[in-house]
């Protein structure tokens, strides 16, 4: 009996993965997937497969291996098909490898396959376990075949290099970060529409061509990535798209600016710049005798980054001055925002949602008209309180000091 | 040929109740409890304390009235032979029916979340069989075992919610009590069912070295579910929000993938933990369930021993648990809407109701010596 069940437990040993064994050899690893429709509605998409090969230095075995042109470490592959699952399937007729979803960094949509509605192609995504719903989602303006192949000698494939601008996105607060689940989650809950960020490939203007010397360095690559603005949804479908500020805009009544350049522009032609440290922001709703009325109140904290005026920081007054003058600036910002979003007719901002959690009663009755009839007149009462801690290394302006000298 | 079964300490006992509930319930329980109470699944848990401790003190109060016999033994003596045998069939039956369905709630989310390819049967088996050779070893081997493993699981559990906690909004616990109290109501069904599992105690009790402690472990264990169960609720409904946990299989599963540290990529991805800690939870849930199974039907029958049971019962519980639902689907509305009703009515209803006859009829145990006539000969102490 004994040795029946040690005979047993040792054969567990042997059984590693069982049927679902997988040696990493026999791996694609995926590291972008980009989702988009043809015309006819058949679902077409693209996903980058990482090539180790590459990476472990050496050019045997890399796509390209002639010593002039630098090795790629992935490739992209197109599959199409009637559904997103059958179109995983039809990359096994040119992928050698079982495509290996885990390690999937982003998960792109280009602009006609969210115009066209993102649940039906989501679902799979949703469904299937290799998918993280902690990988950031995109839109994609232009052509996501020119995206996934902007060549770079830094980064290591197109698709880390998105998840690299995404790291570094509290540097400027010009588009969101939303991860898949956070993106599922405004699919289906109540007063909240969808949004995401937008990235597309741009001409790269630090090219310069010039002829061709043997032991030149390689030049700058044609193309760059670049992120920035927001994906608008309604219901599932991409409806339009916010600029750069109107994104801060809606991330500072989000509460989630971590940071970023906030342009002062006072009297004359005055600049001073603003770090901004960190933001808070609470969505109140009240009622009223004509309907839900809301208060967004913004607290959020900076530095002097930049003073390109003649202005002495050192006054108490100045530095009041100065936070008023921010207050207004991001008032400005999140009320763009929320004009566009008006007329988009999308409740980005979740006021919707935030109406439901206070006044479920009064929810229930607007839920129906709320796009339509309620949010695009929607009165919202935005209030700053705008803090400015340091001034970096110095107080005066170095403008103010040139100018003193002069006179 | 009375083979002692060995004795366990309170703290053991209070594992053994911790155990047989943990595994399963912190897995389904979110997505129950936010499909019915949506962002009042926290008020249902709440609720659902209050009938686990219910159950925790009517079945150790039933189980201290004859603190040397499990409940198949004097189950005749309160009802008389025929009923008595009756209900202790039920229990018998309580016992496999959990532990089947503990078998096939395992194998489908091995299959669904981590192995697609593999066959159910295979998990199934591999567990059942470690499960046979735990109760092979006896109680006493199962009792210290769970205890190592509780040691790991639950501080393993903690932390890894620790790691989800920065994400947690408590705007998505608004609106609150939007439709009334019925909603956390019927969300605290499910998880009252699970917390109602303790009442294992009715057949440990005999085996507690200090048996005037199991009220004590009895409810020890279900404020330990609960917070257990508090946590993982609060952890996916306050990170996902409830309309996203309604529509997830296995919603701890989940959440444990979305672990995120823009920082420190080393916490990330700790699904492979989560799946290391609750095999091991599901191995002590099942063997718990077993056990108590074994050992009920052998005294129901009458057996010296429950050991040549093992395999038998084992291959019969395997095949039972592919048998009775068709897919995953079913396995699901049978979770929420049979699972709780169905094991409710044993542990809450016939524990309530023997425990009623016996105070009514006055019967209870005599220091020791329950029955003047010898039969203890038969029914002492773990005699099996």
């Amino acid at each position: 009996m004994r040795f029946l069940l040690a005979g047993l437990t040792a054969g567990l040993l042997l059984l590693v993965g069982c049927w679902d064994m997988r040696e990493l050899e026999d791996l694609a690893f995926v590291t972008a997937v980009a989702v988009d429709r043809l015309p006819s509605g058949e679902v077409r998409l693209v996903v980058q497969a990482f090539n180790p090969r590459a990476l472990a230095g050496g050019t045997q075995g890399a796509i390209t291996p002639s010593a002039s042109v630098p090795s790629k470490c992935y490739r992209n592959y197109e599959a199409r098909g009637k559904t997103v699952f059958a179109a995983v399937r039809e990359l096994a007729l040119k992928v050698p490898k079982r495509p290996y979803f885990t390690q999937s960094r982003v998960l792109l949509f280009t602009e006609g396959a969210a115009r066209r509605g993102v649940a039906e192609v989501l679902d799979f995504f949703e469904r299937s376990v290799e998918i993280r719903k902690i990988i950031p989602v995109f839109v994609v303006r232009g052509d996501v075949l020119e995206l996934l192949d902007v060549p770079n000698p830094h980064e290591s494939c197109p698709a880390m290099r998105l998840e690299g601008l995404v790291r570094e996105q509290s540097r400027t607060s010009f588009f969101p970060v939303v991860t898949f689940g956070e993106f599922l989650g405004m699919l289906v809950s109540e007063g909240q529409e969808a949004y995401c960020p937008v990235v597309r490939a741009e001409r790269n203007p630090t090219q310069k061509l010039r002829p061709r010397e043997p032991l030149a360095p390689a030049p700058e690559p044609a193309m760059e990535i670049k992120v920035g603005g927001t994906a608008v949804f309604r219901r599932d479908r991409l409806v339009g798209f916010l600029n750069e500020r109107e994104s801060r805009g809606l991330l500072w009544a989000k509460g989630k600016v971590g940071g970023g350049a906030l342009v002062l522009s006072l009297e004359g032609d005055k600049e001073v710049t603003v770090d901004v440290l960190r933001s808070q922001t609470r969505i109140r709703p009240h009622l009223t005798p004509y309907g839900p009325k809301f208060t967004v109140e913004i607290r959020e904290e900076g530095n002097v980054a930049e003073a390109a005026c003649p202005l002495d920081l050192s006054k108490l007054e100045v530095v009041r001055q100065l936070e008023a003058a921010q207050a207004a600036a991001i008032k400005a910002e999140v009320e763009q925002a929320l004009r566009r979003a008006k007329e988009l007719k999308a409740d980005i901002f979740g006021f919707g949602a935030a109406l439901h959690r206070h006044y479920p009663q009064e929810w229930k009755k607007l839920k129906q008209k709320w796009s339509e009839e309620v949010f695009p007149y929607l009165e919202v009462e935005v209030k700053v309180d705008a803090k400015l801690r340091r001034t970096g290394l110095r107080s005066k302006s170095l403008l103010q000091e040139v100018e003193s000298r002069r006179r | 040929m009375v083979r002692e079964e060995g004795r366990i300490s309170a703290l053991q006992a209070c594992g053994y109740q911790i155990s047989i509930v943990l595994a399963t319930a912190i897995l389904f329980v979110p997505g129950i409890v936010a499909q019915k109470a949506r962002s009042d699944g926290w008020l249902s848990l709440l609720l659902a304390f209050i009938f686990g401790l219910i159950v925790a003190v009517i079945s150790s109060k039933l189980a201290l009235r004859f603190p040397s016999q499990t409940v198949i033994q004097y189950a005749p003596r309160i009802l008389g032979p025929f009923l008595g045998k009756i209900v202790g069939f039920i229990y018998v039956y309580y016992f496999f029916y959990v532990a089947y369905y503990v078998q096939r709630q395992f194998g489908e989310l091995m299959t669904t979340a981590y192995m697609q390819e593999t066959p159910i049967v295979v998990f199934i088996a591999i567990l059942t069989l470690l499960s046979c050779y735990a109760i092979y070893q006896g109680l006493e081997v199962i009792c210290r075992v769970n205890q190592i493993v509780l040691v790991i699981f639950i501080p393993a559990f903690f932390f890894l919610l620790a790691l989800i906690a920065k994400d947690i909004r408590l705007d998505n616990f608004l609106p609150f009590l939007e439709n009334g109290w019925g909603p956390p109501l019927v969300g605290a069904l499910a998880p009252g069912a699970w917390m109602g599992e303790v009442a294992v105690i009715l057949m440990l009790t005999p085996f507690v070295s200090d048996r005037r402690r199991v009220l004590r472990t009895s409810v020890t264990a279900v404020v330990v579910l609960f917070l257990c169960m508090l946590v993982v609720v609060v952890g996916a409904i306050g990170t996902m929000g409830a309309e996203v946990v309604a529509r997830l299989l296995f919603p701890a599963f989940s959440l444990y993938r979305r672990i995120h540290f823009a920082t420190i990529p080393i916490l990330e991805r700790q699904d492979a933990v989560f799946m290391m800690i609750w095999v091991a939870g599901m191995l002590f849930k099942l063997t718990t369930f077993f056990y108590a199974g074994l050992l009920a039907l052998s005294q129901w029958l009458g057996l010296k021993t429950y050991r040549p049971l093992i395999f038998p019962t084992g291959a019969l519980l395997a095949a039972l648990s592919l048998m009775s639902w068709h897919n995953i689907s079913d396995l699901v509305a049978f979770s929420a809407e049979v699972f709780p009703l169905s094991i409710d009515f044993v542990n809450l209803f016939l524990t309530g109701l023997l425990l009623l006859v016996a105070a009514c009829r006055g019967l209870r145990e005599v220091n020791g010596s329950p029955y003047a006539d010898g039969e203890e000969v038969k029914g002492s102490a773990g005699a099996v």
